[in-house]
This record gives structure tokens, C-alpha cells and sequence, in this order.
């Protein structure tokens, strides 16, 4: 059992490199009002860290990204609402497909599996707001760093063969997913999502079954949930009980007034300012990760480093990671690793020699394949979603 | 400066959880994991209006806010989320919050706030029951732990029968119940308390 060493700001350890950073005037002032990260063990999972308890919401430690397929146990949780399933027979889960199609559908684990055509691939699943912490000023919410996504090998139906058994009738516009989760109280909206039509008819949508050649985890939606490849994870509903086709458009609390962003091309208002205009917050944006040295990590000069990490692209594919150790005034190219394909990230690695002893900001800069990269500035927008700025990782050298 | 959060992980009945697989059947059982509050006027309000819907660790992981942006977030469970609670305990929690959890210093603007809120004359154990009881124990029920409940039989299989009994469990409780000691809720206010349980669930 490993143990998970960075704090929620990226505490740094070593006295010595304290006190050079300190004499550097580079420590944040809030650096030490930082809690350590709280280790619990869920059923299913492994040590996560902990937000919150009830519902559950578990957070990946960093190091698990070193994978390239993210372990089942090791993902994170995230739910809504404080009544989730805990016990499913598949004996008697039925998912009801219905509203306005031809015919109503009551499919078991056993006619999902065997009615229909079984496709596999590799998504990165998201949180949309992973990385929350981040912003400044903060926003309040679930208090993600880095750890609300994993990179996932998920099969199941497609969602259109699904549909295509139901029958949908003309006039149909959107399709709803409700999950086998509950409010805790009676005036809470339950959680339903929805997505348009064309988006439930590409081949890429699915029920999904299996995370990674398994069945799902409890924690982590089974019997069987949506998977929306490219968008934030707010889509992919879990534990799936009910797909409705609607001939109205949706309006539930979980599309409106919850996960939107403001209405403009960098999702984004100036910080602590609300948006004007609104839309459902929908397809992922690039981003890149420095896995490894971790925030804080000491180094010894004159020795090698594998700078690791991952990236992905909202559906394109990366074409290239930039890396920067000395505060981005120069850049060099990170070597990619195995592509399984669009929607999965690619874990890319640069080797760098440190000179002197000192601190070090090192920064990883990804562009997907139609161009779109991070911004360096902080963009903000008052719910706290789609965190995708060229962080800085702090090493010290001694 | 004291630990703001002691996390103390309580033990489900079954047991801390491995899956089971019988047969057709998947479950878990989730464990109950505890987050202590900083103390403050107000505290078991928000404990038993806020945590009868989610973990206190919500309140614990935010980053510190104004008065106004607390009493925003009080304002979003009670309009949003339909949370069934009073102007007065809105009033008493966002002050609760904003001292304990906010940029603003001290909980002594949090007492007043909290003590100018509460009735003048003594409240009835119903009363007390519904303030501090009724989100998780409506009805004689238990929201948290099903089995738990405040009927008669339940009670008494446990040995709890008389009024000082419940008021143990109050001081002492179970898993997933937050603690209330004699500064959040007096002696005989607790006495009254139990009283009306030992009354209303047969």
C-alpha cells in the first residue's frame, strides 16, 4: 500500500528547500494554511482521498496516472446525492427504455449484453470540475486538485442500437438518463441528465458495462452507465435505470441552472464575475498534466529526471506536449507515448538534467490536433469547471 | 492553531466493507466516516439541519467565505434544494458558518447573531425534537441508519427506557448521529426531548 504524499496546495517538504524558496520570496501565502489529504478506504477502492463521505466523493491520488489505463479500484467517485445504490441484483435490474418510441423496452444485464453489438474503447472520463481548487479567487464546490479523472477502457451497447430497438418517433429531440440514485430529501432534484439526439445516435455513445474488462464498480455506476466520450463526466449517468426519448426539450435542475458556463469561446467571465448568458457545459478542453516529479519533490543536481505526464484533447487526439523547466522562457518537445485513440489520454515524457541546486517551476503545455492548447493565464468562470491552465509544478534541487 | 477537522472512521455494523458477490446480487456497505465541527453558537443547528442531507466534510473542504457568500450557499439549500429550514436557523447557521469557516474573525459576532435569534420563552420537547432531531429522526424514523428507529420496541431491544437513557445517547451516540454535549444542548432541554420521544413513538 502506498501512501499519497502531496497536500491539497502542493505542500513542500524539505526544510532546506523551505528555506531557499522562502528566501526567494516564492512561497504562496496560503501555502501553509493547506490540510493534508485525508486517505480512506471505500468498498471496491483503495486508498482514495477523501472530500466527502455521504455521497461519496473520492479523489485518485497523482500517482496512479503513471498508469496508462487508470486501475478500477483507484478511480475516482463522484456522486449527487446522498442515496446511492449499494446493492443491485441483477436478477431483477431492469433498464426501461421508453417515451417517445415505438415500443417501450425492459432490458436485463443478460439482453444488454446479448442483444446487442459489444464495443470497446479507451475515454478518458473527467469530472467538470477537476481541478477546482485551482482558481483564484476560489469557488466553492467539490475542492478537486487534479484527481477527478482516470483513463478507462469502457464496453457496452451502443446507445443507438438501444434506441434503434425502442423505435424513436419523429419529433424526438433529446434523450434523458436517470439513474438508480435518489435525493435525500423531497424537494431535491433527482439527478437526470440529457443529450441531444445526434449526440445519442453517434456510434461513440454507449451503456457501458465494463470498466476495464470488468463489471462496473459499485462506486462507480453498476450495473451499467452512460459514457459519453469527450464530454465531462456530468453526462455519463450512473447506474442507470431509465433512458427516456423526449419530444420536448429538457429542463431539469442538472442542465439548468446546474453545469453551464458563460456563453463565449474561453467559457470564461474576469474573476469573481457572474455570466451574463449561459450554456450546458458540454465537450472537454485540452489539457496536460505533470505526473511525475510531484509538487514539492527534492531532486538530486547533476542527475537525470523524468519529467512524466499526461494529456488529452476533448475527442482529437494530442499532437504535441511542450515542456518548460525554467519558468517557460524556453520550451523543449516531450516524447508521446502509446495512442489508443482519441479519446484516451497519451502519457508523454522528457528527460531533463538539472544544473544548479535551486527551485525549479517546471510547466507542460499540450495542443490537440485542431489546434486547441492551454492558456497560461487563469481563466475563470463562477462555477469552477474545465480547469485547463499550464500549471507549474515546483521542484527543489538540492 | 487546533486540527480544524478530527475525521474518526466508525465502523458500519457489517463491518468495513468488502464487496460481496452472491449469486445474482452486488453490494457494499458504505462506511460511516465522522467530521467534527469547530465549535461556535450555532454548531448542532448546522449539524442536524445540514447533515441530514450530506457529511459535514462539505462544509470542511471550502475554501474559507465571506458572510455573504455562506448565507448565498445557506440560501441555495433552502430555495434550490428545498431544505426545510427556518428563517431563524438560516439566520443562525450562515453566522455559524461566516464565524467558524469564514474570512471574517471570531465566533463572537456568531453568538450574538445566534442567542438575539433564539425565542424567549422555554420551547416545548416537541419543539426541541423537530429543531434538533426531526431532519434524520422524523416520524420516530432514521434516515441515516435505517434500523435505528425511535419506536418503542427498537428502544427498549437496545435497554434504552427511560428518559435518561436517550439522554446517554444523546450525549454518546452512535455511528452516523452527531455528538451534542451540555453546551449545544442543555440538560433539560434534552430531558424534554427525550421526554417527547418516550411519548409520541409507540
Amino acid at each position: 500500500m502506498s501512501y499519497y504524499a502531496l497536500t491539497r496546495r502542493g505542500f513542500i517538504r524539505t526544510a532546506g528547500a523551505l528555506t531557499a524558496l522562502a528566501a526567494a520570496g516564492k512561497l504562496p501565502a496560503d501555502l501553509f494554511a493547506a490540510e493534508k489529504p485525508r486517505l480512506v478506504r471505500f468498498p471496491e477502492k483503495t486508498d482514495l482521498i477523501l472530500l466527502t463521505s455521504r455521497p461519496p466523493q473520492l479523489e485518485t491520488p497523482l500517482h496512479f496516472f503513471k498508469e496508462l489505463l487508470t486501475p478500477n479500484d483507484a478511480l475516482f467517485v463522484r456522486w449527487h446525492l446522498a442515496n446511492i445504490p449499494t446493492s443491485v441484483d441483477l436478477a431483477s435490474w431492469k433498464l426501461l427504455v421508453g417515451g417517445n418510441t415505438e415500443r417501450k423496452l425492459e432490458l436485463s444485464m443478460d439482453d444488454l449484453r446479448a442483444s446487442f453489438e459489444k464495443v470497446e474503447y479507451t475515454a478518458v472520463i473527467q469530472c467538470s470540475g477537476n481541478g477546482r481548487s485551482f482558481f483564484t479567487p476560489r469557488i466553492p464546490g467539490g475542492q478537486w486538485n487534479n484527481g477527478a479523472m482516470g483513463n478507462v477502457t469502457w464496453a457496452g451497447a451502443r446507445l443507438k442500437d438501444v434506441l434503434a430497438a425502442a423505435g424513436i418517433k419523429a419529433g424526438s429531440g433529446e434523450v434523458a438518463f436517470n439513474g438508480l440514485d435518489e435525493p435525500p430529501a423531497p424537494k431535491v432534484p433527482d439527478y437526470v441528465k440529457s443529450i441531444p439526439m445526434d449526440l445519442a445516435l453517434d456510434e461513440e455513445t454507449i451503456v457501458a458495462y465494463e470498466m476495464n474488462g470488468e463489471p462496473l464498480l459499485i462506486l462507480n455506476g453498476f450495473p451499467a452507465r452512460l459514457v459519453v466520450p469527450g464530454w465531462y463526466a456530468t453526462y455519463w449517468v450512473k447506474a442507470l435505470s431509465e433512458i427516456t426519448v423526449l419530444s420536448t426539450e429538457f429542463a431539469g435542475f442538472w442542465k439548468k441552472p446546474a453545469y453551464r458556463i458563460p456563453d463565449n469561446p474561453c467559457a470564461c467571465v474576469p474573476p469573481g464575475a457572474k455570466a451574463a448568458k449561459t450554456v450546458p457545459i458540454t465537450r472537454m478542453n485540452t489539457r496536460s498534466v505533470i505526473v511525475s516529479p510531484e509538487a514539492g519533490a527534492t531532486l538530486a543536481k547533476d542527475r537525470p529526471v523524468e519529467i512524466m505526464g499526461i494529456a488529452f484533447a476533448g475527442g482529437y487526439g494530442i499532437k504535441d506536449v511542450i515542456v518548460s523547466t525554467d519558468d517557460g522562457k524556453t520550451w523543449g518537445a516531450a516524447k508521446l507515448g502509446r495512442d489508443l485513440g482519441k479519446h484516451s489520454w497519451v502519457q508523454w515524457r522528457y528527460t531533463w538534467k538539472p544544473g544548479g541546486a535551486g527551485s525549479y517551476r517546471l510547466m507542460a503545455k499540450a495542443t490537440n490536433s485542431i489546434g486547441e492548447s492551454q492558456p497560461f493565464g487563469r481563466l475563470w468562470n463562477p462555477s469552477g469547471y474545465m480547469w485547463n491552465t499550464v500549471e507549474k509544478t515546483e521542484v527543489a534541487v538540492l | 492553531m487546533k486540527k480544524a477537522a478530527v475525521i474518526v472512521i466508525l465502523l458500519a455494523v457489517a463491518g468495513f466493507a468488502n464487496a460481496q458477490e452472491r449469486a445474482s446480487v452486488r453490494s457494499i456497505t458504505l462506511p460511516v466516516i465522522e467530521t467534527e465541527l469547530k465549535e461556535g453558537a450555532g454548531k448542532a443547528g448546522v449539524m442536524s439541519n445540514c447533515g441530514s442531507c450530506h457529511s459535514l466534510d462539505y462544509i470542511v473542504m471550502q475554501p474559507k467565505m465571506s458572510r455573504g457568500e455562506w448565507a448565498a450557499s445557506v440560501g441555495k439549500m433552502r430555495n434550490t434544494f428545498g431544505a426545510p429550514v427556518s428563517d431563524e436557523d438560516a439566520g443562525a447557521i450562515a453566522s455559524y458558518l461566516a464565524g467558524s469557516y469564514g474570512t471574517e474573525k471570531g465566533t463572537v459576532v456568531a453568538a450574538a447573531t445566534a442567542s438575539a435569534a433564539e425565542p424567549a420563552k422555554k420551547p416545548s420537547g416537541e419543539e426541541l425534537f423537530k429543531k434538533h432531531c426531526a431532519a434524520c429522526h422524523k416520524d420516530g424514523g432514521n434516515i441515516i441508519r435505517k434500523d435505528k428507529t425511535l419506536f418503542k420496541k427498537e428502544l427498549e431491544k437496545r435497554g434504552i427506557k427511560k428518559a435518561g437513557d436517550i439522554v446517554k445517547v444523546i450525549r454518546k451516540p452512535g455511528p452516523g448521529m452527531p455528538k451534542m454535549d451540555e453546551k449545544a444542548l442543555p440538560d433539560p432541554e434534552a430531558k424534554a426531548i427525550a421526554e417527547y420521544i418516550l411519548k409520541t413513538f409507540k
